[in-house]
């Protein structure tokens, strides 16, 4: 299924091919803020670790821990491939940060906004001034653990314009690349079923990005039998979507399609929990 | 293929059928009953009635609605006693818990109906089995065994009720506790704590079934499936429902799915399948699901074995 998408010009796609490829100019993608709730008793049911990158990424995501079988049956995101990007549908300029290294090159420097113990803002801009992205992590530790990502999107120009806005992760479910994916409207999972880990005996688990909060924008969630760009969702504006899909390496995703005014700020929230 | 996973991974099973003695609280203090082998239903299941239109309802605040009087059920039903709403839209969450504590209402999101739709389940078992002989007692709203007393609420308030009740020959007592937990993702909560009331220790396997005939966003035919803490069914371009283990359990655990939407299609009411007959992932079936507990095998008196979990729309 193909989403749709606006025509855009193909000057414009060449322009940004040209000017917002991957770049490695910037390490921001290696882990600066890690939180850590609940315990590592027998089931491991209340534990809940992941660190988040200077640039506002995952570089992990560790929940539950201490299984039962001695297995290391957590969820969590593989090689640091988790992350956003938007699409300023009006421009067909694609701002994005996958994590691991491949994002676009129209970003400045991520800034730490704040820090406390169970959560970190931090705010960065593109390069043409025009967008302002802030993220709140929140750690939630309470009786269903998981993390809560707010993502401000602020429209620094003089115009209302359209936007996709995209959280992305690359799921490897208890340590296995192989997951089993499918989404519902508002939720998209990976997980590995339980009996086949690759020890072929103990436990399987899952992770879920789900919408949370009661924004009046549209969302989609999303799963992807691929990881990699440009098959992946380099180009938010389009991008492939499907599912279910069994025993592959594959992805999922929360998809948000709004538009926001001049100077104004749009919200967009999503959680990750395992299962 | 249907597949008794704990067949593979049942070292803890097959330790205690070779080593377990005969309960003495079971066997020799307890008068059991003569039919415990073989444990008819009890009459007068119905089904309740589907809720009607109230899709998008603003509801600000958590609300509860007692919808009948003094309750003391000892039949099977799936009648609503107590209904909690909190939520709109997106956030709406609407469920009811009968008399004997099943909950066969779960709307949410608004409009989604996950449990109240063609035929009603949701219930509890408990299967204690020694190396001789097996005690099964299950109410899953449409059907229960008969040996069950009468339920008793403890409490009531708006977000939460506690429901109790004993097996007739006086083994166990069941007190579960049943939360509306409203907010962005709104959950119910539901505890589920079996007091072993026998002076005599138990060597009894305890396993606890909370199980489900979940039917994702108003439709019968489901994706299901699970992991070793949770269950699931979904329907692809609607929602779904998964129940959840939330708080750290001393007991094995693991999700199930059965192929069948019925507790005796799932093996649920034979005391020889305790825990019923497992399948694996399933694709568009009119199925079922549940949490399965395996708890320690020794118990003195008053030993209580606690189980949490949630039910959630996703």
């Amino acid at each position: 299924m193909k989403r749709k998408m606006l025509l855009l010009s193909l000057a414009v796609l060449v322009c940004f091919t040209l000017f917002a490829g991957p770049a490695r100019a910037q390490i921001q993608d290696t882990c600066a803020y890690t939180f850590t709730s609940g315990t590592a008793d027998s089931t491991g049911g209340s534990y809940m670790q992941y660190c988040v990158t200077a640039s506002g990424t995952l570089s992990y995501f560790n929940s539950p821990l201490g299984v039962p079988f001695g297995l290391n049956g957590v969820p969590e995101i593989e090689s640091s491939r988790e992350g956003y990007g938007f699409c300023d549908a009006d421009t067909g300029i694609n701002y994005y940060n996958w994590g691991e290294e491949n994002y676009s090159n129209n970003w400045n420097p991520a800034t730490l906004v704040s820090q406390t113990a169970t959560a970190v803002t931090i705010a960065r801009t593109t390069t043409d001034g025009l967008w302002t992205l802030t993220q709140t992590f929140t750690q939630v530790a309470n009786g269903a653990p998981h993390l809560e990502i707010k993502m401000n999107l602020k429209n620094n120009s003089d115009v209302s314009k359209t936007v996709y806005l995209v959280r992305w992760a690359n799921v490897a479910a208890a340590d296995d690349t192989l997951n089993n994916l499918d989404n519902t409207l508002n939720s998209a999972w990976g997980y590995v079923e339980f009996l086949n880990t690759p020890e072929e005996v103990g436990p399987g688990y899952g992770l879920m990005v789900q919408n949370a909060g009661t924004s009046s924008i549209e969302y989609s969630a999303f799963v992807m039998k691929t990881i990699e760009a440009p098959d992946g969702p380099s180009n938010v504006c389009s991008f492939n979507v499907g599912g279910p899909y069994t025993n592959i390496n594959g992805s999922m995703g929360m998809d948000y399609s709004f538009r926001v005014s001049k100077n104004e700020t749009e919200t967009a929230t999503v959680n990750y929990t395992f299962f | 293929m249907k597949v008794n996973k704990w067949a593979t991974h049942g070292a803890c099973l097959a330790s205690f059928t070779l080593f377990a003695l005969p309960t003495p609280a079971q066997n020799q203090e307890i008068q059991l009953p003569a039919n415990i082998h073989w444990l008819p239903t009890a009459a007068g299941s119905q089904k309740n009635t589907r809720a009607n239109g109230q899709t998008q309802q603003e509801v600000a605040a958590v609300d509860v609605q007692k919808q009948a009087g003094d309750i003391s059920a000892t039949d099977a039903t799936t009648s609503c006693a107590y209904t909690f709403t909190t939520g709109s839209g997106p956030t709406y969450m609407k469920f009811c818990v009968t008399a004997n504590g099943n909950i066969t209402q779960f709307e949410s999101p608004a409009g989604n109906e996950q449990i109240n739709v063609q035929k009603v389940g949701e219930g509890y078992e408990l299967c204690a089995f020694t190396r001789s002989t097996a005690y099964l007692y299950y109410d899953y709203g449409e059907t229960a065994s008969a040996n069950w007393g009468p339920s008793t609420l403890l409490s009531l308030t708006a977000t939460e009720v506690k429901i109790e009740r004993t097996t007739s020959d006086g083994i166990w007592t069941l007190t579960q506790t049943i939360t509306a937990v409203g907010g962005q993702l709104p959950y119910a909560k539901v505890e589920m704590q079996f007091k072993y009331n026998s002076a005599t220790p138990s060597t009894a396997l305890p396993t606890f079934l909370r199980w489900v005939n979940v039917d994702a966003s108003d439709t019968a035919l489901n994706n299901l499936d699970s992991t070793a803490d949770s269950a699931w069914g979904y329907v692809k371009g609607a929602y779904g429902l998964m129940m959840q283990s939330i708080a750290p359990s001393d007991w094995f655990l693991e999700g199930v799915v059965f192929d069948s939407p019925s507790p005796t299609g799932s093996g649920l009411t034979n005391v020889n399948t305790c825990g019923g007959n497992f399948s694996g992932g399933l694709t568009n079936t009119d199925g079922s699901m549940g949490l399965l507990y395996l708890g320690e095998p020794s118990a003195p008196r008053d030993f209580v074995y606690t189980m949490t979990f949630k039910y959630k729309a996703y």
